[in-house]
């Protein structure tokens, strides 16, 4: 059986190996950052500090992960507590952000997300949510799919520019461009289905296109 | 299956318009990522060296002794860094005085230093080393590093100074000490390493110590001292303090052919942790017009500073931790 390439990766961060340290700074911190700055008013020092300190406690704490959970959301569980120590710290209690993705229904899709759940949901939604929630799932898929994803529709490079960027083969990476695809339409249909429960026609019917 | 079963042309084109929609996620912006990444990347360090004292240590129970560590944490950090990459030129030697050798060969000025070279300093030797990324990185009396990487020094004995120059060098110089790895954050800082405790002052800006039970930063003019008892609270430490004095013995260079005289002087002070005090306003306007031309390399401090006044022409007066300045 293959490896969890989460526990591979944390295998190998303690190791010593660098090229694994690259790979989770690189793809981690951002999404922490962001994670962190949604919830501390946009707050760009503390969430520098804060998406910090939650890695060097995770670091800290890496022989006592199992896997059981994807570590993104194994991350965003330290992140929710730094960000809360925080508040708390500088008075902000009251101001505590509500977030559709904290809500522990979406929060609990995401993390079914994070473990390639194959649900097959329907969901209908506000559009002045999915915005937040379209880059929530973004950051919640595989950096390689929201990377592709990003680089094919809001930076509108052609295949053969992302190929080239990636180091990979045209075809190869139309591969990867059509498993993001469907990966990302099974995350925010759950997405979707969790906040509204509801029915969905897919992704048109939520920005009326 | 193939997308086109999967999704459709349709969905394709919807999931398409939906992320365009949305836009592009906020990037972490350049210069708050690579100070992160530096940080982080220093508790790492202190992780794996850890792990690998524990695996070593197989089932024996856990000693709990600092000293232990300190040792264990030293040479899984050599082990970590001292990978099969190739030696790579990182440094040049600006001053060497007494007996200084890199990896057992004297030391000269004008020796380029590579990655895992080992340095070290006898107990009547000083070395000045001027990096590629612009740090000036110095070893004190009886004092031993190795360099692990471009960016990264582990230190076993002795003290050092780093310095990130007056505009900043490129990219944070960190230094594994047994009790913790030593970041800058666009400083002047010294690290002095005894048998039971390492000492960590800071001249200016701010160095962040990074060990397995969290992160420490030390501010400019104060003093650390980490021991097995975990970090001390910090004491003051002047700019001026004899604590420095030391490093003004292998100052690194300064290239004075073209530069201004406000420009010298600026870095002069700057490697005496001294003030710099213009008598008036247009002593300082007087000194940003003088173009110096020559060479002062090899000369120490002050015979650096009594040369360029006589070819300058200017006052100068030390007053306690001030350099005072009249230029006409």
């Amino acid at each position: 059986m293959a490896e969890n390439p989460d526990l591979k990766l944390v295998r190998r961060l303690l190791a010593g190996d660098a090229r694994s340290f690259d790979a989770f700074f690189g793809s981690y911190y951002p999404r922490l950052y962001r994670f962190a700055l949604a919830r501390l008013d946009g707050d760009a020092d503390l969430a520098e500090d804060t998406a910090q300190v939650v890695l060097c406690q995770a670091l800290s704490k890496f022989s006592t992960y199992r896997g059981e959970a994807p570590l993104f959301s194994w991350l965003c569980t330290f992140c929710r507590h730094e960000v809360s120590r925080q508040r708390k710290a500088r008075g902000r209690v009251q101001g505590d952000r509500a977030l559709t993705e904290d809500d522990p229904a979406v929060r609990s899709a995401l993390d079914a997300l994070l473990a390639e759940s194959s649900l097959e949901p329907d969901v209908a939604v506000y559009e002045q949510d999915v915005r937040r929630l379209v880059k929530v799932t973004l950051d919640c898929l595989p950096s390689l799919y929201s990377d592709v994803l990003e680089a094919k529709y809001v930076s509108e490079l052609s295949v053969n520019e992302i190929a080239e960027r990636l180091g990979k083969s045209p075809k190869a990476t139309e591969s990867i461009l059509s498993r993001a695809r469907v990966a990302f339409r099974d995350a925010m249909r759950v997405l979707l289905r969790q906040e509204q429960g509801g029915d969905f026609d897919g992704p048109s019917s939520v920005l009326g296109y | 299956m193939k997308e086109s079963e999967e999704l459709g042309q349709n969905g394709s084109d919807a999931i398409g318009r939906l992320i365009r929609h949305a836009g592009a996620r906020q990037a972490v912006p350049a210069d708050r990522f690579d100070r992160a990444r530096a940080r982080v990347a220093a508790h790492w360090q202190v992780v794996v060296a850890e792990e690998r004292r524990l695996r070593r240590s197989g089932r024996t129970r856990r000693v709990a002794a600092a000293a232990a560590v300190v040792v264990a944490f030293v040479a899984g950090l050599l082990l970590w860094q001292r990978s099969s990459s190739p030696a790579l030129p990182m440094a040049t030697v600006a001053r060497a005085a007494g007996q200084v050798l890199v990896n057992g060969e004297p030391a000269a000025p004008g020796d380029r230093v590579a990655t895992h070279a080992s340095i070290e300093t006898a107990a009547d030797g000083r070395l000045a080393l001027a990096l590629d990324s612009g740090h000036s990185f110095r070893l004190d009396h009886g004092s031993r590093v190795v360099v692990a990487a471009a960016d990264r020094f582990e230190m076993s004995r002795g003290a050092v100074y780093v310095d990130s120059g007056p505009r900043g060098a490129h990219g944070p110089v960190q230094v594994a000490t047994p009790y913790g790895v030593v970041s800058d954050i666009g400083t002047q800082f010294q690290l002095r390493l005894s048998d039971n405790a390492l000492e960590i002052g800071v001249r200016e800006g701010l160095v962040q110590l990074a060990r397995r039970d969290g992160s420490f930063t030390v501010a400019a003019g104060s003093l650390r001292r980490i021991g097995a008892g975990g970090v001390g609270s910090g004491l003051p430490l002047p700019a001026s303090s004899p604590w420095w004095a030391w490093v003004e013995t292998v100052p690194a260079e300064f290239d004075i052919d073209g530069a201004t005289l406000e420009q010298y002087l600026g870095w002069y002070a700057r490697e005496r942790g001294l003030e710099l005090r213009w008598q008036d306003a247009a002593s300082r306007e007087n000194a940003a017009r003088v173009r110096l031309s020559g060479s002062i390399r090899g000369l120490g401090l002050e015979a650096g500073l009594r040369t360029v006044s006589s070819i300058a022409e200017f006052r100068y007066a030390l007053t306690g931790s001030a350099l005072q300045v009249q230029v006409q």
